[in-house]
């Protein structure tokens, strides 16, 4: 009969295991030679009123994302993109918030809303470690000061409307205008704003509704308005519901005046979906809308889309992720921590940028925004919105 | 404030209230029949109506089908939901507490719009045009052609059901089981069928207000919120009274109308909402509702 083998284990046998241990353990992650990953999260409404926007927006930053790590990354850092969902609700966005930073060092976070961008701002500012882009376009946001830790993809909504009035102003001088404004957070944003640069262009705003988002009800509206029979009638707050049926009413009612709006009712997809009567419809945007629109970054989204239509919230996620690769490049390349200063400071070099074609003309970061703009019509025969000015730029001063 | 409003833009202000009051009255109908057969408390009266509003879209634009087909084929779909929904969640639950069949519509309001953005996204979408494009000149009154006509569709459904409910045996089974369970069984009624009954019934109610709110104002994941005024409507009229919610229903689309003509549309549900602090504390069973009060 054999002897069992001895189980115990020898000094120099314990400690090859132990090495033997550590090199199992540490193959299988990344090697300690490779660079950590930069996360980058966000609060995205995937679900929900704004889900439509949100989808669109998240997948336009993770194609733009994907692409900078297919080139190495940043500084040959990967970028990890971790969303998730808010449902359009701030109290579900800050506890993402508070739960994503938590668990990683996140020096950029996407917001998915004004009124989580606002309720954020004073922790933003007690971190000091986080800066912010995301979906709002509020003019309160625009605010270099009061908002020191935050950028925006593009113009605030009074420089939204303010491009529109000056279009209206070429169009016809005196012209009349009622706004039609959502009973929102956002929607009341440019109203006073907008009133100011009227009277300065010499147009008369002859009516100011204020109505529920995606309100049922707009008849008694379109009462308000045919009374008036203004020029011009401008949406602000909305996403598709009720401008096309106020404008089926409205024609309805004999009315010819024209209909426009701002970023978030400025889509090809959503007009489309209001079909004939959204024909003629004038919206702002700062994105390029051409298919076929020269640049390498709008080569890019064809690459990824082939001959998918995106909306303009694909192109707002796409351009935040372009400011804040751009943003980690610079705050890199000056040999700088990542913390809010530094990484404002680096957002706030970003002038006369070229974004590759996603908007027509070399941008700049002012105060917190990128105050550029572009009136479009969107033709029903062909599903599109075709431009129908020139790029705008909007002075700081104004 | 009050300078700039003539007879006319009375008359038309007033007319366009009635018209959303119809389809206040509508869904507030489907709220009341469930309530007065299995006094269940359905919070997602309005999540039901959109979910009628999807289907109607996916016959309709989706598979392409004619109006005339795809409106019925849009009620069988929404009848059986409604039996579904009492099958599955509602009637296990029927001996419990009212709390708790209450939480779960508050459940099933959060599964509906949840199947909804998975079946449909969470996009907003317009359904296809179906009634005549052509206003509505009453007098010098401009009514537009949708506001009419869902009125008188509304006004006819409505009417069909208190006419139904005040004369057919079914309605006097209904109105039995609200009133003793037990007694109603006793007398040979099917407590149970009529707890499925009223449930397919009041989907079918909701998805045809449905397919009348969103042929006005478009659909989306999220217009189960108008079910927030039908609430008012309904406490106003009586949690148990068809005719309480049509007359409640005319009312608070009128009331919402002239006060967004005089004060602004951001006091509509103000206004909405000050009428149903008021009703609750001097008549919390409604104008017309049975004079039963229970705390939930």
């Amino acid at each position: 009969m054999t002897q069992p083998t001895s189980t115990r284990l020898s000094r120099r046998t314990f400690n090859q295991l132990g090495l033997g241990a550590a090199l199992v353990a540490t193959s299988g992650g990344r090697s300690f030679a490779q660079a950590p990953e930069i996360v980058i999260g966000a609060a995205s409404p995937l679900t929900g009123v704004f889900a439509f926007a949100g989808v669109e927006g998240f997948e336009g930053a993770r194609d733009h994302f994907d692409w900078v790590n297919r080139q190495g990354g940043v500084a040959g850092r990967k970028i990890k993109y971790i969303a998730e969902d808010s449902g359009y609700r701030v109290d579900n966005a800050v506890a993402i918030f508070t739960k994503l930073t938590s668990q990683n060092t996140i020096p950029i976070f996407f917001g998915d809303s004004t009124g989580f961008q606002k309720a954020i701002n004073p922790e933003l500012n007690r971190r000091g470690t986080t800066v912010m882009a995301g979906a709002s376009f509020a003019t309160e946001i625009d605010d270099a000061a009061g908002f020191p830790n935050q950028w925006i993809p593009g113009p605030n909504y009074s420089d939204q409307l303010r491009v529109l009035l000056r279009y209206i102003q070429a169009q016809k001088r005196g012209a009349s205008v009622v706004l039609v404004n959502s009973d929102t957070e956002f929607g009341r944003d440019p109203i006073v704003a907008a009133e100011q640069e009227a009277a300065r262009l010499g147009l008369n705003v002859v009516e100011k509704i204020i109505t529920q988002p995606g309100s049922v009800d707009v008849s008694g509206d379109v009462l308000k308005i045919r009374r008036r029979n203004p020029d011009y009638v401008i949406f602000h707050g909305y996403v598709l519901q009720p401008i096309p049926e106020f404008m089926a009413q409205a024609r309805q009612a004999g009315m010819t005046s024209k209909f426009m709006g701002t970023f978030y009712s400025t889509d090809s997809l959503m007009m489309s979906r209001a079909g004939a009567v959204a024909d003629g419809y004038l919206g702002v945007s700062c994105y390029n809308f051409d298919p076929n629109a020269p640049g390498s970054q709008m080569a890019l989204v064809r690459e990824f889309n082939g001959t998918r239509v995106r909306t303009n919230a694909y192109f707002q996620g796409w351009t935040n992720a372009m400011i804040a690769v751009e943003t980690l490049k610079r705050t890199i390349a000056a040999n700088q921590e990542f913390n809010a200063v530094n990484l404002m400071k680096a957002a706030r070099s970003i002038q006369n940028y070229d974004t590759g074609g996603v908007v027509g003309v070399p941008v700049s970061i002012t105060r917190n925004s990128i105050p550029v703009g572009r009136i479009y019509e969107f033709k029903a025969a062909e599903k599109r919105l075709v431009a129908a000015s020139d790029w705008m730029t909007i002075a700081p001063t104004s | 404030m009050f300078a700039n409003i003539d007879l006319v833009d009375l008359v038309e202000t007033s007319l366009a209230g009635l018209g959303t009051g119809a389809l206040l009255a509508l869904t507030g109908v489907a709220f009341v029949i469930i309530y007065k057969a299995t006094k269940v408390i359905n919070l997602a009266i309005g999540e039901m109506l959109m979910v009628g509003a999807f289907v109607f879209y996916g016959f309709s634009a989706g598979l392409a089908l004619p109006i005339w087909a795809a409106i019925p084929a849009t009620l069988v779909v929404a009848a059986l939901v409604g039996g579904v929904i009492e099958r599955l969640m509602i009637r296990p639950l029927m001996k419990d507490n009212p709390i708790s069949v209450f939480m779960v519509t508050i459940g099933l309001s959060s599964i509906l719009i949840g199947l909804a953005e998975i079946i449909w996204t969470a996009e907003p979408r317009r359904l296809p045009e179906f009634l005549p494009s052509q206003p509505v000149i009453i007098g010098e009154a401009f009514v537009a052609s949708k506001t009419a006509y869902s009125f008188l569709i509304a006004a006819a459904v409505v009417s069909a059901l208190i006419t139904v409910f005040a004369f057919w045996r079914g309605g006097v089974a209904l109105r039995a089981t609200a009133t003793d369970r037990a007694a109603a069984s006793s007398v040979g009624i099917n407590v149970a069928g009529v707890f499925s009954f009223s449930w397919m019934l009041a989907s079918v109610v909701a998805a045809l207000a449905g397919i009348l709110v969103g042929s006005v104002g478009g659909i989306s994941s999220a217009m189960g919120l108008f079910g927030l005024s039908v609430f008012v409507v309904v406490i106003l009229g009586g949690l148990d009274s068809i005719a309480g919610a049509l007359i409640a229903g005319l009312f608070v689309g009128w009331l919402e109308a002239m006060v967004g003509r005089v004060f602004g549309g951001e006091f509509k549900l103000v206004a909405t909402f000050s009428i149903l602090l008021i009703v609750l504390t001097v008549r919390p069973y409604g104008l017309f509702g049975t004079h039963e009060i229970e705390r939930l």
